[in-house]
């Protein structure tokens, strides 16, 4: 796993350590705001939140465009990274 | 404005369109182009179509409804025509392909099952049939947890022990179903589900089916979640035309 | 007459997600016809996993064996559970967009080893979606 091997090979002195793997955790963020498995739970969840009355159908229609907003920009997010 | 195509079943003249309603907002009306015996469900496709739930579940709609008359051949999420003409020439073009399909899928459904670990039940699992595990396992627990690096290491093994209980209870699942099936079609692992399974069967054994997953559930709903979703259309048993 | 009916009953769409596979990555493509520009569409459905850093993963993954209690459990083989409850160690709740990771990440650099316990989704139990499902005998 080349991220395994990058984290236990990162610089041996603690602090730059700290600071190396703090990038790694807003990449590995920013990468959990792009997963497109945590958007089709996020959706499925809303679905559920509709069908039982939680939420309104404009509520719903608007978090969906949201979603599949950040979908479109994941497909650009992950073109970038390829 | 392009054609949106929902699918193709036998012409007759108990189709009705009046029925349906077709995808967009306000939702499109339906129509059927028709042409050598086979019928194509159409509508205008709207502007600005995504994958929204009202529109899936529109598209799936419309299926289910045609079905229940007759085999149907459902097309994929999204496909569009340039317009009527292009599809009554498509319907032409391909009629024995799409007319022997639609005689072998007549009565046919699909049902899907996708069964997906516990993942504490499935943790445990490992943790108790692997000796060596278990030892590194309790080897951080007395270490407070040790170093991230130890955590990688010792995570990366248990997912490793996981995908190996996934593919070896695969089979545990996927057997007993399968032997209900004209045919089977395994899908993708979505959600790190252990199997995804399409199964093809005659519409008078889904109940068939649906007790073979109860026993299942019965023996192994410990260790694993099962979701069955059908009858379907049957989007994992249809084949392009050859070109 | 082919009878055909939403498992679940009625028009609950909310299984509709579990078979947007099907939906959007199955059934006919003619190659004739051309395909509405569903930008990030295939994404919805396909499983790479560009997904939450392993990194997490395995953490998660260690904190969960850490936890688990296995005096309780049998020998090896199925494991037979406590009964009651099968609190699921589900995946982490995806949490606001710059927490989740951070999360996990920040708990391993704890040395004291305490950790607050990660919101567990309490996970369906081992029920089929089919609401409509009628009760194994």
């Amino acid at each position: 796993m080349g991220l395994i091997k990058a984290i236990l090979t990162a610089p041996t002195a603690p602090i730059r350590f700290v600071d190396w793997t703090a990038r790694q955790v807003l990449d590995a963020a920013e990468r959990e705001y792009y997963d497109p498995a945590a958007i089709r739970q996020r959706l499925a969840d809303l679905s559920a939140q509709l069908d039982n009355g939680e939420i309104t159908e404009e509520e719903f229609d608007r978090m969906e465009d949201e979603l599949l907003d950040r979908l479109e920009e994941a497909e650009e997010y992950l073109n970038e990274r390829q | 404005m392009s054609t949106y195509v929902y699918g193709i079943t036998h012409d007759s003249e108990s189709l009705d369109a009046a029925k349906l309603t077709g995808v967009g907002e306000p939702p499109s009306e339906v129509r059927f182009v028709r042409a050598d015996g086979l019928a194509a469900a159409v509508s205008t496709t709207p502007d600005g179509l995504r994958a929204k739930r009202r529109d899936l579940a529109a598209h799936q709609e419309v299926l289910v409804e045609l079905a229940r008359e007759a085999a149907v051949l459902p097309m994929r999420f999204g496909a569009v025509a340039p317009d009527d003409e292009s599809v009554a020439a498509e319907l032409r073009r391909s009629k024995e392909h799409y007319s022997a399909l639609l005689e072998r899928l007549r009565d046919r459904v699909e049902v899907n099952v996708k069964a997906t670990h516990i993942e504490e039940a499935a943790l445990r699992a490992v943790l108790t049939e692997d000796e060596e595990l278990r030892r590194t396992n309790e080897r951080l627990r007395a270490a407070g947890g040790g170093t991230p690096a130890d955590r990688m290491a010792f995570g990366e093994q248990v997912a490793a022990a996981l995908e190996e209980l996934r593919r070896r209870d695969a089979d545990a699942v996927v057997e007993p179903l399968s032997k209900h099936a004209d045919q089977v079609s395994m899908g993708p692992p979505v959600d790190n589900c252990l199997a995804n399974v399409s199964l093809l069967i005659h519409r008078d054994k889904v109940e068939e089916l649906n007790r073979e997953v109860g026993r299942l559930q019965g023996r192994l709903g410990q260790l694993m979640e099962f979701k069955v979703n059908g009858p379907l259309p049957p989007y994992s048993f249809v084949t392009e035309p050859g070109r | 007459m082919t009878v055909m009916q939403q498992s679940g009953g009625g028009k609950s769409s909310g299984n509709l997600y579990e078979v947007l596979d099907l939906i959007l990555d199955k059934g006919l493509v003619i190659d004739v016809f051309a395909r509405v520009s569903l930008v990030g569409i295939e994404l919805l459905t396909v499983d790479v996993r560009i997904v939450v850093a392993s990194v997490d993963t395995y953490l998660r993954f260690a904190e969960a064996c850490n936890r688990l209690d296995l005096t309780t459990s049998g020998g090896a083989g199925l494991p037979d559970l406590v009964n009651g409850a099968v609190e699921g160690g589900a995946r982490n709740k995806s949490k606001g967009a710059l927490t989740g990771a951070a999360d996990a990440l920040k708990d391993s650099l704890r040395s004291d080893g305490e950790e607050e316990r990660a919101p567990a989704k309490t996970r369906r139990r081992s029920s089929s979606s089919g609401d409509s499902r009628k009760e194994s005998e």
